[in-house]
This record gives C-alpha cells, structure tokens and sequence, in this order.
C-alpha cells in the first residue's frame, strides 16, 4: 500500500468505532436515503413505505405489525402495491428481501474485492505475486480496521443488544424478527472493510453506498417487499475500560424509547435485580452462575453482610489500626467452589471520606483471618501478620 | 517534564539546598510525581513514612524479598531491571477503575530499580541501594507507601470464586 492508502487505515476504523458506538439521535434523512439506494443496488424496488421507531424492540414488534395496516389501508385506497403486501400477511413468513439487499450484493462486492484489489494497491506483477498482495492487504484490513472495530462494536453492542431482543421475544412468538435484519450501525466492523477496499479502488463497492449510509444514520432496521423499518440509535452507551458494556448505575443500553437493558462488565444482568434491596437467598436463586458472581461484585459484599450470620472468626487487620477481619462461612450455592468469605475495611477512605468495607472470597479450607489474606497475597501468614502499613 | 511541575512548590533560591540531602518526602511531593491530587484524608505537609517491612497499597502487597518464601524456600533470582525513569513505572493499571499504582524513585534516589516479573502473583521486584528511597503511589484514595533499603517484591491479590481471580481496586 501507498503511505496515502496506509494512512486511509487508522482514519477509517476510527470513524466507523465512532459510528458504530454513536448516540446520537438518527438522521432519518440520510436513513431514508440509503434504504432507497440499498434497495436500488440490489436490483429492488424502493420501498413504498419506511417507518421509523426508537428501538430495535419497537422495530421487532413495528416489523411484525405492519403488514396488516399497511395492507388494510392500501385495501381502502385500492393500491397496486396492496397485492405485494399482502402476501407477507398471509405467509407468516413475510417477504423480507434481506438475501438481495444484503447477501447477493456482498458476494458481488467480494468477488471483486478478491480480484482487484492487488492492483488497486499497485502490484502489477504476475499472477501468483498478485495473490499474495492480494491476501497481505485483505489481512491488513480485517487486522487493523475490520477486526478492532467488530471486538467493540459487533461483539460487545450487537451480540448483547440482539441477545436482549431475542430473550423478550422468546422462542414461540415472533419467530421470524431476525430475519429481514440488518443491524447497520451494528455492522460498523463489516462495513468499514468494504468501505476501505472502496477506497483503495475497488469500484464495486459502491453498491453497498446505500447501505453504509443508512449505517452511518440510524440504528438496525428492516428490510422487505413494499416496506422497511428503522430504529434510532441509543441514547445512551456505556462501557467499561476494556469495551464491555458496564454501567453501575442505570442502563448500559438505553433507547429513547426506555428500552434497554442493564449490564455489568459485558455481563446483562436483568432489571429486577438492579433495583431495591438484595437479599443472599436472591442471589442464590439465581441460575446463571456469571450473572449471580456480577450481582455479588455490583451490590458488594458489605451490602449482604447482615444476611451472613455469625463470622467464623474475627481478628485485628494487620498495619489498618482499628479495624478487623471477619471470616464468613458462604451459603452453599452461590459459587460453585465451596469458598469462604473475608469482609475487610479500607486502609484509607475513599475520597467522598467514606471507609469502604470490601469482601474477598477464598478457599473454604482457610479458618483464620490472617491466614485468608496472606493466602490471597500468597505470603507465609507470619509476613502478614507483621503488616507495618495499609493505604 | 519541567521542574516546576515535577516539585510544585520548588523555590529556586532555596529549594535544591533544601532537598539536597532530604530522603523523605511529603504526600504533596509523592502525589505530585504522578500529577495527582491529595485526598482528603492525607495531609500534603505530612511525611510519607519510609519503612522496610511488609506494607500493603489496596490489592497490592510490598514483600522483602526474603520474607515473601516460606521458611526453607528459596526466593527466585529476581534480575535487578532498569533504572526507574523520572516518569516511574505503572506497577499495575486498574482496568475496571482506570486507577493505577504507579512506583517512582524518591529524592536523590537514582539508583532504584524495578524488575517486571509477571509471575503469577508477582508483578515485579523493586530494588532500593542503601541510602536511597522509592515510592509507590496509587492515583486516588490509597495514597502513597514509601519503601527504603532492601529488595522487594511487589505482589498482587487474588480470590477464589469458581476460578482463581486477580483482584483489582
């Protein structure tokens, strides 16, 4: 690659990691847009009708509706597109055109990307060499621009969001919402590899234009015969430091709508459980072994200490005068591993002054308290019983 | 990195004089190596204690390094490591919080070293030649730890849950 085309790289994933995580609110304008053209691309005709809504979920439950008002209003006007929509009414199936408007122009888009971008790149050799520029350049661009933004866009933001929508829908009801999808910003890591390769020269590309528009505009949306829906983008995102929705306060993922769901690192933690007081017994009832270990770090140990009982034993918490260590035995159930649980106090208060107590877990075999920190530091117990300082 | 930022409150008519021979250092001066504010509970004139022991900052323990094995074992061979640079080392860097323990070397201290071991529980050794000091500094509530002669290991916590787990503050 030239240094130009080198460059193109780093501006490329950056943009797209901004679009893909964007909450700003959609620019229906430009979805509209890129609907129409994504269609026109893939030989279809426009849709006569886009609706808007706020979310995905509104947009799964709008997808599954519409075809009926479309169709009882096209009815009292006497429209020719009645027909077409109809049909989606009577086969629960819907004709929902995603293999054209997506499949069909990306296994054209592809067969050129694979055959042209050596030379876009400037390696007029033979054949053979030309293959190898050809595979070296496709890798520098999953590498550096597809692969980065998919970790944060796709696997965190698209999975989750998706998860969260298919778990409401449950298995029996709306069985075909996945089907016409296209989850546009979502699909910021895909978009940015064709968008590259357009750059460098692969004339084709231009026919996904429509597409990558609407990616840039709006949130998922739905594409059939006669009709599509698009969502908004969220209102709100939040992640933690390593890209993993996160937000102990509220919803990590928020639509205008309210719609949304709470998670903590990575983890989607239902919405009854982030509200009011926790008991142990809830927490132990809980299925999923990773969502109770989350709900444990979320509301903190201290936060159930009284539903622990009497401590196995208690003792001075070397160089933190003042202050103790109490061992816990932990119910049965609540992690795999039979564990116990030491409840300790901060060397130092936080800087809102309050001394936060903090609880670690450590194996069940330990029965002293100085025994489990030294353990967890993985010190002889006598170096942590001669703790000059804590902070 | 310029002087004044280095040492907030440096006076040059008297500031060097001052320092020449002062091993010890005040929270102000140890905070300000990483360019972090005081906590409130910390008092910047105060001193930061100097100690040889064992001390613990958070989820981190500060181990002489014959003391870290238990009776009858041998301590690894640690490498000594590099110099510590004027900007210190971030000993471990809080992925969740985004807070980080940073070590620095404390005045008229240039020949600290720091040894990255990455060893299980061991994120590295600190080494600190007679008559000098380091300074392990957290950037928010656990303020600073200073460390005189010896050499140290700088471990970290973990805990037992259904794997074992690195405890981060």
């Amino acid at each position: 690659m030239t240094p130009a085309q080198e460059a193109l790289l780093p501006q490329a994933r950056n943009a797209w990691l901004a679009a893909g995580l964007s909450t700003e609110p959609a620019d229906w304008h430009a979805a509209y847009l890129g609907i129409h053209a994504a269609y026109l691309a893939a030989g279809l005709a426009p849709p006569r009708f886009i609706i808007r809504v706020a979310s995905p979920w509104a947009a799964v439950l709008a997808q599954a509706m519409a075809p009926e008002i479309i169709t009882r209003h096209l009815a009292q006007v006497g429209d020719q597109v009645y027909a077409q929509v109809r049909a989606q009414v009577d086969d629960q199936v819907g004709t929902q055109v995603r293999d054209q408007v997506r499949a069909q122009v990306d296994a054209q888009v592809r067969a050129q990307v694979d055959d042209q971008v050596g030379a876009q790149v400037g390696a007029q050799v033979d054949d053979q060499v030309g293959a190898q520029v050809d595979d070296q350049v496709v890798d520098q661009v999953y590498d550096q621009v597809d692969d980065q933004v998919r970790a944060q866009v796709g696997a965190q933001v698209d999975a989750q969001v998706g998860d969260q929508v298919y778990d409401q829908v449950g298995v029996d009801r709306l069985r075909n919402w996945y089907g016409g999808r296209i989850a546009g910003q979502h699909w910021a890591g895909y978009y940015s590899y064709y968008y590259v390769m357009g750059q460098l020269g692969v004339t084709e590309c231009h026919r996904m234009a429509g597409q990558m528009l609407t990616a840039l505009s709006a949130g998922w949306w739905w594409c059939y015969q006669g009709f599509a829906v698009v969502s908004d983008r969220p209102a709100e995102l939040h992640r933690d430091a390593q890209g993993r929705l996160h937000c102990a306060d509220g919803m990590a993922v928020r639509y205008r709508d309210g719609w949304g769901f709470h998670a903590w690192h990575g983890v989607r933690i239902p919405a009854e459980l982030c509200t009011g007081d926790l008991s142990l017994s809830r927490v132990i009832s809980i299925g999923n072994s990773e969502v109770r270990r989350s709900v444990i770090e979320m509301t903190g140990w201290d936060k159930l200490e009284s539903d622990l009982g009497e401590p196995v034993a208690v003792a001075a918490d070397p160089g933190n005068p003042g202050r103790e260590l109490a061992l816990y035995d932990v119910p049965a159930g609540l992690y795999e591993e039979r564990v116990r649980l030491v409840l300790m106090t901060n060397g130092s208060p936080d800087r809102s002054g309050a001394e936060r107590r903090y609880g670690e877990t450590v194996p069940a075999t330990i029965s002293d308290p100085v025994e489990a920190q030294a353990w967890a530091y993985g010190v002889p117990r006598s170096v942590y019983a001669a703790l000059e300082r804590r902070t | 990195m310029s002087i004044a930022w280095y040492w907030p409150d440096w006076n040059p008519a008297t500031g060097h004089e001052e320092r020449k021979n002062r091993m010890t250092m005040t929270y102000g001066e140890a905070l300000a190596l990483s360019g972090i504010s005081i906590p409130e509970h910390l008092e910047a004139e105060a001193e930061v204690p100097v100690l040889t022991g064992p001390q613990a900052q958070g989820d981190l323990i500060i181990v002489p390094l014959a003391a870290a094995y238990p009776a009858g074992e041998r301590a690894p061979a640690w490498p000594r490591g590099a110099i510590v640079p004027m900007d210190g080392v971030q000993v471990v860097h809080g992925e969740a919080t985004g807070n980080t323990h940073w070590l620095h070397a404390g005045f008229n201290s240039p020949g600290v070293t720091w040894h990255r071991a990455d060893a299980d529980l061991v994120v590295g050794v600190v080494t600190v030649p007679a008559g000098q000091t380091a300074m392990l500094v957290h950037t928010d509530e656990h303020g600073a730890n200073g460390i005189g002669e010896g050499r140290y290991e700088i471990r970290q916590k973990r805990e037992q849950a259904d794997e074992v787990r690195y405890v981060e503050d």
